[in-house]
């Protein structure tokens, strides 16, 4: 009864796994295919390892890889940073309206961006910033500093208010609290919440295409959305370039993975 | 050093008034126990005197100064937290460095001051391990530590004895008495515990809801409660509380409890009838004051046993006199078990008497032997 049990569990289980796995065996066959191979037959895997398809997609792609690390690291590292400002604030400080406006920040998660595309592109426009790096950065930093607020929060409300009251009896300030007591606190907070950032701002592509115009300043995602051409779909160079945009996150994830799991854990303490 | 002053501290917590209309003088270099059980206000007062809370009404001195608008860092004191509140990330060394640290003090001058402050404290060889690392023994005085480096006004403990278990409390109850005297501080210190704030203090606050209704040195506390509530609330045991009434019938006079009759000695008497305006009242008395007798003896009063707990050089009985419960201390040859007849008297001189309605005491006999003991 057991044994069947655990059968059906693991069919299921398998099946949810191949929906999921399936479409990265495509990606990773099809782009070391060769054209004519494809045509042949879709899903058989390559008879050689063709590379020829990364070298044509790396030609158009290599420069809006360049732009997504410049967007995505310090967008990811900035909002972080005020990020656990603000949390650090809103946990241990209480003002007039700091409930309000805790609320109104943490709304911010929930608007959809689609409901501010025109007015972003519009203001960006205005001040000049469109189609520039500070252009993606600055919205990109906005945007995640709800999130990072709430889960800066929460992991600053458990820590001792007692600690943070010592400090002030002491002789520290509301900056030197955050600089000497909480920040060398937050170690693994930061990196989950840098990751976290990281991970929506590199796989951003909406953002990309509405505020960039050309390979210039044009991040990945955009970018490889245009490898498909126009009269003939290169399947193995769009596989190629979606391989080498996923390629720094799923490192990231490899190397990084078990201090999120870590960090989720500590804010379920 | 300083002496404080707190003068008519009021603080509300939304509609609750946590303390009342509080005026108390601390003396210069004084040892001052504030004693009472949770919620009563005891805490607040410490924190409003380290600026962590703004007082509603009323101001704070330290020395001549007034501190009630300044910010914490700006009041000149240290304060010890119930949790030591350590910082989790720094050696033992940086969390008594720390207030120094911020005042960006030399190198060679922090180093120095670490090194004697821990000499003090006896902890020179835990210096460079983490709070983590560190027994809650250690962890007390790595948080003393950072609170006399700096030499401040005032110190202000925070149940600074409740997170050690009971042996070391009373360890540590001694060595922070001998550390006060050493230092020669100003020292405030919260507390539930009447044990800690009697063997510890000079001076001791009884608090209850908000307000202080006593302040005195142990021995007033002890042998003149001013009311109920301090009475009932140090000794261990506590006081017994009797309610009563007192009558006078054919030229004596007694004490009605439930239907028993206790005849009063006349002076005691004489005294009381001069004083009380009705004659509801509560008697108190310790229960080292009353005497145990396994036979009946004149003057004496009977009782049932209700329980007997052993203390190894003592015995503590309570005995059920209609339909009130009272505590007797007694030596360990008392014989008499759970259920058996006993008779007690009672010493009175050492008897106090209460007002039913306010609490506040009406007389004691110590009035008239007050060097018995």
């Amino acid at each position: 009864m057991v044994i069947i049990r655990r059968f059906i569990l693991y069919f299921i289980l398998i099946i949810f796994a191949l929906f999921m796995l399936f479409p990265i065996y495509s990606m990773v066959t099809t782009a070391f295919k060769t054209m004519p191979e494809i045509v042949g037959s879709r899903l058989t895997p390559p008879t050689q390892l063709y590379l020829g398809a990364f070298k044509e997609a790396f030609d158009s792609i290599g420069r809006p890889l360049l732009n997504s690390v410049i967007i995505t690291v310090p967008s990811a590292l900035i909002g972080t940073f005020l990020g656990s400002i603000t949390g650090y604030v809103f946990s241990k400080f209480r003002f007039w309206g700091s409930d309000a406006l805790f609320i109104l920040i943490v709304l911010g998660m929930y608007i959809p961006a689609q409901a501010v595309l025109l007015p972003v592109v519009k203001f960006s426009a205005n001040v000049g910033i469109f189609n520039t790096y500070l252009g993606l950065i600055l919205p990109m930093i906005a945007f995640s500093i709800p999130s990072a607020t709430l889960f800066f929060r929460n992991f600053y409300m458990n820590v001792p208010t007692e600690m943070i009251e010592s400090a002030r009896v002491d002789g520290c300030g509301i900056p030197g609290i955050y600089r000497r007591i909480i920040l060398p606190l937050s170690g693994i907070t930061f990196a989950v919440s840098v990751m976290i950032n990281f991970t929506w701002i590199w796989n951003s592509f909406l953002w990309g295409l509405v505020l960039t115009q050309g390979p210039a300043v044009q991040p990945v995602m955009v970018a490889v959305n245009n490898l498909h051409g126009t009269y003939v779909a290169m399947w193995n160079v769009q596989m190629a370039g979606s391989l080498m945009a996923a390629l720094p996150m799923v490192v990231i994830y490899a190397y990084f993975g078990k201090y999120i799991t870590r960090g989720v854990l500590a804010q379920r303490k | 050093m300083s002496k404080v002053t707190l003068n008519g501290l009021t603080k509300r917590f939304g509609k609750v008034e946590a303390v009342k209309n509080v005026t108390l003088k601390i003396r210069d270099g004084e040892f001052v126990a504030l004693l009472g059980p949770s919620g009563c206000g005891k805490t607040t007062i410490l924190r409003c005197i380290a600026g962590l809370e703004k007082p509603d009404e009323g101001d704070i001195y330290i020395g001549d100064k007034m501190v009630t608008r300044l910010s914490p860092p700006d009041r000149n004191v240290s304060m010890v937290f119930q949790s030591y509140a350590l910082y989790p990330h720094m050696t033992a060394f940086d969390n008594i460095a720390f207030p120094l640290w911020i005042r960006k003090r030399p190198r060679d001058e922090i180093r120095e001051k670490v090194k004697k402050t821990a000499e003090i404290l006896e902890i020179s060889e835990f210096l460079n391990r983490k709070p983590g690392e560190l027994s809650g023994g250690q962890c007390q005085r790595v948080a003393l530590g950072r609170a006399i480096i700096r030499n401040p006004a005032v110190f202000l403990l925070d149940e600074p004895l409740a997170n050690l278990d009971a042996k070391l409390r009373i360890s540590a109850r001694g060595e922070l008495k001998r550390l006060q005297k050493q230092l020669g501080a100003t020292m405030i210190f919260v507390t539930h515990d009447q044990v800690e704030a009697m063997t510890m203090a000079e001076r001791i606050a009884v608090m209850n809801n908000g307000v202080i209704e006593q302040f005195g040195s142990t021995d007033e506390i002890y042998q003149q409660p001013a009311n109920m509530f301090v009475s009932g609330f140090i000794g261990t045991p506590a006081m017994n509380l009797i309610k009563c009434s007192l009558v006078e019938r054919g030229g004596s006079i007694s004490l009605i409890l439930d239907t028993n009759t206790l005849p009063v000695p006349d002076s005691i008497g004489r005294a009381l009838i001069e004083k009380i305006k009705s004659s509801d009242m509560v008697f108190g008395i310790r229960p080292e004051d009353i005497s145990i007798h396994e036979k009946n003896k004149p003057n004496s009063y009977k009782t049932k046993v209700y329980v007997v707990e052993p203390l190894g050089n003592e015995k503590l009985v309570t005995v059920e006199m209609g339909n009130t419960y009272s505590k007797v201390r007694t030596r360990l040859d008392f014989k008499q078990e759970i259920g058996e007849n006993a008779w007690v008297d009672f010493d009175w001189n050492r008897a106090y008497f209460f007002d039913k309605r306010t609490g506040k005491v009406i007389m004691h006999g110590l009035n008239k032997s007050a060097n018995r003991r």
